[in-house]
């Protein structure tokens, strides 16, 4: 039973998958890097500028609050509160999103990129949210295998392990934060009791729901709650079947609507979107080896 | 959506494209899903690292799996168990960002932690009736940042709810903690810098949010909206004390406001700069 299972995982970990696979994840990863940079612009001088909210005294207070050593959350810009140099910093992990979003220098850019995503996420360490933690380990996968450069002709030219497992730590991360997301939702009353889209207005926290709209209408707020768990429950589990799979790529992306619309993370849902494209099968034109390579057995097919 | 592929397929070398000659041959009969059919896979697989480098990377997804599993499963109340696995995962997690500290994976509890918070200035405004003047509170407006009185139910699209959050929880565990004060300091400092206007009090409030039935119970006219339950939860309330007022060496600390009842002297804000 041990070597059963230790060929499936081998199987589902190490079977070679078309380097193009990883090519489109990668460019909608980084877009949404460079979206991420380029939401801070406006705000960071007032965040951690010199005379900002957060200086770096009260910033480094505030983790030791927390327990986090400063140490721990390494980063150039503890060094430095210049408006400037902020900008700089934002400007310059743009432009490096492009870059690896083209697949100039490969793992190279992919891991500067990673370095300068982390260097701002832990001096801000305060105004992260979920999508922080989501997006570098996103960019961690593609250093594994970043795919093809956008201006390669032949898409389906290699297979490579390397690909398989930067896909399936993709597929597996997006898989693990919907299960997380739903259960922590399950943990707390107001989902069972289907309040949770109303606390979602009612707080002013839904980008798309206002209290007026669902005011008077029970049957509304509860099936828009209940509708939100069942969406989480059918990715899930269509995710991990082979023949649903669009059905639960489909439901994924209700789940970012969820998490971009009737919440407001709105760069968290575009991260998961991003990393169900690692779900999608490419159908190019000859592309005939990437539908037999990533799995051998129909078996392995069944795991997300 | 991945098809299902007979295993014979898969065994072939999959690092060089297939040519017009390989895909003409008939396929040969799928293995069958058993564990003893599964052992032609096990060995030697075309396409494969070799196995040291497998166990190698497979140790490493499955120690970055664990602290994953761990970080989301406790980011905001983790158990006993969770928090001393956590302090040994801390550096690893903190380090490459992966910590979920009290990150709102579930989107709303409908908790005090899942509120807006709201920063709210006192100004001193002439009285009409009377001719003195007297306090009121307005919402904080800073430019770039924040207007708590366009959007007094939330500031949605901004970092200030992760702020909020983070505020919101410290406060929660200990009222009193210096890091309430001296983040309504840089407050009070930046707003006074931007509108040039000096302010006397400072405080953090959560606004009520109403669950559906209160609503109704308002809409309804069952209960008033002036009732004590409807009224914004004070997180924090201080007087500013201006130093060397009116040089360059002014300086301004906060000194919270104390309830009647107190005897316990409060804690001041870290002196700052307006």
């Amino acid at each position: 039973m041990m070597r059963a299972v230790m060929v499936r995982w081998n199987l589902f970990w190490f079977d070679p998958c078309p380097r193009a696979a990883l090519t489109l994840p990668r460019v909608a990863i980084c877009l949404v890097a460079a979206l991420w940079f380029a939401s801070f612009w406006s705000s960071a001088p007032a965040w951690l500028a010199t005379d900002g909210l957060l200086t770096q005294p009260l910033s480094k207070r505030m983790l030791a609050t927390d327990q986090i050593a400063v140490w721990q959350v390494w980063s150039p810009l503890w060094f430095t509160q210049s408006a400037s140099l902020l900008y700089g910093w934002l400007a310059a992990g743009v432009v490096l999103c492009i870059v690896a979003a083209s697949g100039l220098g490969g793992r190279l850019s992919l891991a500067a990129l990673l370095l300068w995503v982390i260097a701002w996420a832990n001096r801000a360490v305060v105004l992260s949210g979920l999508v922080e933690p989501t997006l570098v380990a996103c960019l961690g996968y593609l250093i594994v295998e970043p795919g093809l450069p956008l201006w390669h002709r032949s898409p389906s030219a290699s297979s490579k392990w390397t690909a398989g497992v930067a896909r399936r730590l993709l597929q597996t991360h997006c898989w693990l934060l919907i299960a997380a997301g739903l259960l922590s939702q399950l943990g707390g009353l107001v989902w069972w009791r289907g309040e949770g889209v109303w606390w979602l207005a009612a707080a002013g926290r839904s980008n798309l729901i206002r209290i007026e709209q669902l005011r008077g209408h029970p049957l509304v707020v509860n099936g828009l709650s209940h509708a939100v768990i069942v969406v989480q429950i059918l990715a899930l589990w269509l995710l991990t079947l082979s023949a649903a799979r669009p059905l639960g790529i489909a439901c994924g992306m209700l789940v970012a609507i969820v998490y971009g619309g009737v919440a407001d993370h709105g760069l968290f849902a575009a991260l998961l979107l991003a990393m169900l494209l690692s779900y999608c099968q490419l159908r190019e034109r000859g592309n005939r080896e990437y539908n037999r390579a990533p799995t051998c057995n129909p078996a392995q097919s069944e795991i997300p | 959506m991945a098809k299902r592929k007979s295993p014979q397929r898969g065994q072939r070398a999959s690092t060089s494209p297939a040519t017009s000659g390989e895909l003409a041959r008939p396929a040969p009969e799928p293995l069958e899903t058993t564990g003893r059919s599964l052992q032609p896979l096990d060995t030697n697989q075309i396409g494969w690292p070799s196995a040291w480098v497998r166990n190698t990377v497979s140790l490493l997804i499955i120690a970055h799996g664990l602290a994953l599993i761990v970080a989301v499963s406790s980011n905001l109340a983790p158990s006993y168990v969770q928090g001393r696995i956590l302090t040994r995962l801390a550096p690893y997690l903190n380090m490459t960002h992966q910590a979920y500290n009290a990150l709102p994976l579930e989107l709303t509890r409908g908790e005090p932690a899942d509120f807006p918070l709201r920063v709210e200035l006192q100004v001193p405004v002439a009285d009409t009736t009377n001719g003195d003047a007297r306090q009121v509170w307005q919402p904080m407006t800073i430019a770039r940042l924040g207007d708590f009185a366009e959007a007094p139910a939330g500031q949605r699209a901004t970092r200030w709810a992760n702020v909020a959050r983070w505020l919101s929880l410290t406060a929660s565990a200990d009222p009193e903690d210096e890091i309430l004060s001296d983040f309504s300091a840089r407050c009070v400092a930046l707003a006074e810098k931007q509108t040039g206007q000096h302010y006397s009090g400072v405080r953090l409030t959560s606004p009520k949010v109403l669950s559906y039935d209160e609503d109704l119970a308002l809409a309804g006219g069952i209960r008033e909206p002036t009732d004590e339950a409807f009224q914004p939860t004070v997180v924090y309330s201080a007087h500013i004390v201006r130093l060397n007022e009116g040089t360059s060496a002014e300086r301004l600390s906060l000194v919270p406001a104390q309830p009647a009842a107190r005897t316990a002297k409060p804690t001041s804000s870290s002196e700052v700069q307006p």
